[in-house]
């Protein structure tokens, strides 16, 4: 063979059934590549076939295509690589892709991963899953979880599609109830508000019209009569309420505006020097404890502050907002009327927010007992309307920097309102009978944003309910959570004859943990001397309910816990008040399968592409070495050798690296 | 008065009218920040411990809205170098005043230097030199209220210049569309405002519209508060600005009438005194446009503040820094050495000029050396390994590709190593360099903290590590396939070509090997971190389709009659793979590693 025409005769040597191996098997690649940079580039296919990049992944076409990769690599090597130590790189790697895919087919098999939202000192027994999503049915105090596997993804489907065969029946456990989805919204709102209307069950209203000379607002509607108060809030600085009473409750709250604005009692009580003193108070007042170095500032009042976590989450608490001033120390206390027992401090320490979660400074102790026993004050400017049930009259009081205003109301029961930045003119009006109206807003493509499309948390799913001749077809929007109150995200409520109020919410699966999870701690760290967050550590303590054995683990950032085949780890957080952790939570199937392929693909490749040439030049010189030692007549070496006998070195070596190259 | 008043919105949606009205509030707060410093001038002589009795008179301040050819001057006569390397705390990073400014400059006029068209507004027509960034900002800070009126918050989006372009004369709009800057002031301005309500529906123009807002605008505001050069006696603090001190002069923060504050731990009332008077007369001078007593109480400042606390970063790391910034952060000038090396090398190959090749490899070593340096610095700057944004990532890939090709180099002895190694070098300082300017938008070239996701884990900088370098060895493998199909269309003879070929090979399958070995590593880390090992990010797919390549590489190679040319054409499909997986990733696909 001549070294110089090398180029044109070397590929002969292997069988043409070989090479036809290899060429399929490089097509397979090419295949694959193409299919991998196809379903991640190009969203909109897999949106057509409204698979998540991990469905395009699984799918039969990639399963089968892997598989007959895998076959031509098995193939390959049984057939055309000589199993010897020169090619034991090739092998080592062959076998690796093998078993990895072996490892790969059984982690996407069994893979489950999931979400666990805990409050702190709280326990959770359940996660939530990534992906799929359920419908939460909760009626007369049960909830049923029905999960919806097939529902669409990407597209906008309206009833009539489903209406061709489309429809996705939920099995209901109503009883006589079917449901059915009949429209999915990937990016929608719901535009929710309120009618006039006839029939007689139908609540009873309050419509607000408020405008000004060069604009006009959409009508606000309070319901009065659902909880005896409702309440419609604009940010921050402006509050509407309104309420239905009795003609002798009216008596009482005019009596009580009359009495003149609200003082608070605040009783205060300091450890050393031993003192207490109740004092009355208004908000945006000093007030100095005589005897002791305290200047109490009243900073903030909120008849409607809602708990968030912990027993009583969800109940509404009347707080006050102490800025407690102390030589060098200044605190803000969240003083709570009814729970006197969550009162906290929070510190700024450097412009840092510190808020361990109970009071700072123990020396001092302060409960209120709130003067506003009809909720008139508040935030910014707050509207009460007052409907009195037997004579059909209304009442407007508007509070606002402690002091409440009864304004006249003129015949067509409008008024003013004096607002920091100028006058706005109010219409109220009493509607007998409100029925809610939901209307669906498909937000355009255009005003979409990123983030929220691809956490899907914008969808809406419109449900069809009947019940004999009785239907309705609700919206029911998407939540990530769906234990959790979160404003905003309140289930929607139908009431079903017969049945009374049923809860409908589309959320993620939820699914049984093997293990009782409480948070016992959550600390987030800082960069030194600053606010960027470093880490985030929870300490929890997991209680494993099959063998009852209780353990205690700290998850961080990329220091997952580990707890029977179950990882957790720190997935999300309250960046405000430290008063939750979001723990991911997933197995790993096939790991070790896996783990051990790639590291035989990584020892193989070293093998074959850096050990092997090594090997070759030391058979190289010691053929060398045994041909001269040799009589020149001698044609065979003594021993045997793994090299073609009549093979000079030299040959060999090229033709072998050209080989394996 | 309308009713969106009192609904809590984001500001470019907001009333129009209701910021007109606090804007003008806002005006008027600036005026009272100079009048107050002057109050306190006066106050401080009063309480103060004496020392401040030597020191002359302060001068009545006036408000100076920028006569031109005073500013020029004053500009000229500030010695600004005298508090360059000062440090101050911006964004939890320690850095110098110069490093804040570049910043600062960058952030909100786009620019390091202001452009002829800014210059003449702010120094008379006849200047055309910009004056120091550091200069500027500190005008910005001290002299805010000359500002308001000058065209100097860029606009980068071009959609939005062309909504605003709209609201003025054709000229004016031209100008705007051109070259992006818009004052305060016109921004603040009833119709802009009444634009920015109407173009709240469409996202993209939003979200340019809220990063002028609150990212650019606010910034400018907010520079005094963003000041925070008070180092704490205690290091686990944050650093604070000169107002802090009010609480540790007894009675000062009564006649300031300032919002009750504790005192700062450790400073004693003759120390607080001292430098709150240095400042305030600073700010009353500057305003004055009196370069002498500005200079003077400068290098007052400069003196005292390195000694306030034990935290303070030593003055030869300050200097280091601003050195390393001067220099382009070593890019251009590493970048040059690369580029005559490749240079070189590609005249050693093709016309065989035999000493050609050592010395560029002299050439390369030293474009090394500077690199080495750059990474040095950066790394005992920011304390970590400079390994986690774009900037970093492109820096060290490059790095680890010229010592592996340098030192194949050495033994392979063909140059064509080295030449794909000077190639990749030159290219990626030089995009270190080029590329925030061209596409206006920073790759982390600035020392900054890392996500807190990317500390904690050696494995991770070994992924990292060795994901980038071998980009940069795909990157040597191109410039030498590019040279072996160069030297099939112009002829060489087939032992040259087959030279090429073996070096090709050399490179990429180390190239393989690194890669596949980075990809299992980022698996590793992903399962603990993320909880799984794959996810089909994008990153991460096409990691995987770059390999597959190579994989094709390797196997193409036993079936084809024409390995070398096949191994070349596959080698530079393969190189724009991992190109878009580097850099297009980022822009096109959404995905986990938007910091890699």
């Amino acid at each position: 063979m001549n070294p110089s025409n090398a180029k044109s005769t070397q590929p002969s040597r292997r069988p043409p059934y070989v090479r036809l191996l290899i060429w399929a098997g490089l097509l397979q690649l090419v295949t694959l590549g193409t299919y991998v940079a196809i379903g991640t580039a190009w969203t909109d296919l897999r949106a057509y076939f409204e698979m998540t990049d991990i469905q395009f992944f699984t799918a039969w076409p990639f399963a089968a295509l892997t598989l007959s990769l895998m076959i031509t690599v098995i193939l390959v090597t049984l057939l055309g690589i000589t199993f010897n130590r020169y090619k034991m790189g090739v092998w080592i790697v062959h076998t690796g892709i093998v078993v990895l895919c072996i490892g790969a087919f059984i982690y996407f098999k069994f893979k489950t991963e999931g979400m666990a939202w805990i409050f702190l000192n709280e326990t959770v027994s359940e996660y939530y899953h990534v992906d799929e999503r359920a419908l939460y049915i909760r009626s007369a105090g049960r909830e049923f979880l029905q999960p919806i596997p097939k529902l669409p993804r990407f597209h906008e489907y309206d009833e009539s599609l489903f209406q061709n065969g489309l429809a996705l029946g939920v099995d209901s456990p109503l009883p006589q109830v079917t449901m059915k989805v009949v429209g999915y919204y990937p990016y929608a709102q719901i535009e929710a508000g309120w009618r006039e209307s006839n029939a007689p069950t139908d609540p009873l209203a309050l419509k607000l019209l408020l405008s000004s000379a060069d604009d006009k607002m959409a009508p606000l509607w309070v319901l009065p009569k659902s909880k005896g108060r409702d309440t419609v809030s604009l940010g921050p600085q402006f509050t509407l309420i309104g309420r239905s009473v009795s003609d002798e409750e009216l008596q009482r709250v005019v009596a009580h505006v009359d009495s003149g604005g609200i003082a608070h009692r605040l009783h205060v009580k300091v450890i050393e020097p031993p003192l207490e003193q109740t004092i009355d108070v208004k908000v945006g007042q000093n007030y100095p404890i005589a005897g002791t170095d305290y200047l109490l500032f009243i900073a903030n009042y909120n008849p409607d502050w809602r708990m968030a976590g912990g027993p009583n989450a969800g109940e509404i608490d009347k707080v006050l907002q102490v800025q407690i001033n102390s030589p060098g120390r200044e605190l803000i206390r969240g003083v709570l009327a009814k729970h006197s027992d969550l009162t906290g401090d929070v510190e700024f320490v450097g412009g840092e927010r510190v808020r361990p979660g109970g009071l700072i400074d123990k020396n001092i102790v302060i409960t209120y007992t709130p003067n506003d026993p009809f909720s008139l004050h508040g935030n910014g400017v707050r509207i009460t309307l007052v409907h009195a049930d037997s004579d059909d009259s209304l009442h407007c009081f508007i509070a606002q920097n402690g002091e409440v205003e009864q304004p006249s109301l003129e015949s067509d029961r409008s008024f003013g309102i004096d607002f920091p930045h100028g006058q706005l003119q109010a219409t109220a009006e009493v509607i007998k009978h409100a029925a809610r109206v939901q209307s669906i807003h498909i937000v355009p493509p255009a005003q979409r944003r990123r983030n929220i499309a691809e956490s899907m948390t914008a969808q809406v799913v419109r449900i069809a309910l009947t019940k004999g001749d009785w239907h309705r077809s609700v919206l029911v929007p998407y939540v990530q959570f769906a234990h959790l109150p979160q404003p905003g995200f309140e289930p929607i409520r139908v009431v079903i004859p017969e049945l009374g109020e049923v809860q409908l919410q589309l959320s993620r699966t939820r699914l049984p943990l093997p293990v009782d999870i409480k948070l016992t701690k959550f600390e987030l760290q800082t960069y030194p001397g600053g606010k960027i967050p470093k880490d985030y550590i929870s300490t929890i303590r997991l209680t494993d309910r099959e063998s009852g054995q209780i353990r205690t683990l700290t998850t961080r950032l990329n220091r997952p816990a580990r707890h029977a085949g179950l990882l957790l780890f720190q997935n999300s957080w309250d960046p405000e008040n430290q008063a939750f952790t979001v723990l991911g939570v997933g197995n790993q199937p096939g790991l070790k399968t896996m783990t051990l392929g790639c590291a035989m693909i990584v020892l193989g490749i070293l093998y074959a592409f850096y050990l092997k040439p090594i090997l070759l030049r030391a058979a190289k010189r010691r053929l060398a070495a045994e041909a001269a030692a040799l009589p020149q007549n001698r044609t065979k070496p003594r021993t045997p050798s793994p090299l073609p006998a009549q093979a000079n070195p030299e040959e060999y070596r090229e033709r072998d690296v050209k080989d394996l190259a | 008065m309308t009713i969106t008043m009192f609904m809590h919105r984001k500001r470019p949606s907001a009333n129009p009218k209701a910021f007109t009205t606090q804007y003008l509030r806002r005006r008027l707060a600036c005026t009272r920040q100079a009048s107050n410093l002057l109050v306190l001038v006066v106050i401080l002589n009063l309480v103060s411990l004496g020392s401040a009795q030597d020191q002359p008179p302060p001068q009545p301040a006036t408000i100076n809205e920028g006569n031109g050819t005073d500013n020029a001057e004053f500009a000229a006569a500030v010695q600004v170098d005298l508090v360059r390397d000062l440090a101050i705390q911006h964004e939890d990073l320690v850095k110098t005043w110069d490093s804040f400014a570049r910043q600062a400059m960058r952030q909100i006029y786009h620019y390091q230097k202001l452009k002829s068209h800014s210059t003449a507004q702010f120094y008379g027509p006849e200047s055309t030199d910009s004056p120091d960034h550091l200069f500027i900002i500190l005008d910005m800070m001290f002299n805010q209220r000359s500002y308001i009126a000058k065209d100097f918050i860029y606009v980068q989006s071009s959609p939005l210049r062309n909504h605003l372009a709209g609201l003025v004369e054709h000229q004016r709009g031209q100008e705007i569309i051109a070259r992006g800057h818009v004052s305060p002031e016109f921004l603040q301005s009833t119709s802009v405002m009444a634009l920015m309500r109407e173009i709240a529906a469409n996202t993209k123009t939003a979200n340019a519209a809220q990063k002028v807002y609150n990212g650019q605008l606010r910034f400018f505001e907010n520079l005094s508060s963003n000041f925070k050069i008070i180092p704490p006696r205690d290091g686990s603090k944050h650093w604070q600005t000169v107002d802090a001190l009010f609480a540790n002069v007894p009675g000062l923060l009564q006649h300031m009438q300032s919002n009750p504050a504790p005192p700062l731990d450790g400073y004693e009332q003759e120390v607080a005194t001292k430098i709150l008077e240095d400042y305030a007369v600073l700010a009353g001078a500057w305003t004055a446009r009196n370069a002498d007593e500005v200079n003077a109480r400068l290098s007052s400042l400069a003196q005292q503040l390195p000694t306030l606390s034990s935290i303070y970063p030593s003055f030869t790391k300050r200097q280091v820094e601003n050195t390393y910034n001067r220099y382009f952060k070593f890019t251009i000038l590493g970048g040059a050495f690369y580029g005559l090396a490749f240079v070189g090398f590609m005249v050693a190959f093709f016309a065989q000029v035999g000493w050609m090749r050592p010395a560029s490899i002299v050439i390369f070593l030293l474009g090394f050396g500077i690199h080495t340096a750059g990474l040095a610095i950066r790394w005992w700057l920011a304390a970590r390994m400079p390994i986690t944004n774009q900037f970093e990532s492109v820096m060290m890939a490059a790095w680890s590709g010229c010592l592996i090709g340098l030192i194949i180099e050495l033994f392979h002895r063909k140059g064509l190593i080295g030449l794909g190694a000077a190639f990749v070098g030159w290219m990626a300082l030089i995009a270190c360099f080029s590329v925030p300017f061209v596409f206006g938008k920073p790759i982390g070239e600035e020392i900054s903290h890392p996500a807190g996701i990317l500390s904690n884990i050696w494995i991770l900088y070994v992924h990292i590590n060795m994901v980038t370098a071998s980009y940069a060895l795909i990157g040597i493998g191109f410039a030498i396939s590019v040279v072996y199909l160069i030297g099939r269309i112009v002829g060489l003879t087939s032992d040259r070509l087959r030279t090429i070929d073996a070096s090709n090979l050399v490179i990429l399958q180390l190239a393989f090997w690194v890669l596949g070995t980075g990809i299992f590593l980022g698996a590793w880390w992903a399962s603990i971190s993320w909880g799984r090992p794959w996810g089909w990010d994008p990153k991460e797919t096409f990691a995987l389709v770059t390999c597959l390549v190579y994989l094709v590489v390797v196997h193409v190679r036993l079936v084809v009659q024409d390995k070398g040319l096949w191994t070349a054409i596959l080698a530079v499909i393969g190189f724009f793979v991992m190109l878009f997986n580097w850099i297009g990733v980022n822009y096109f696909l959404v995905g986990l590693h938007s910091y890699a």
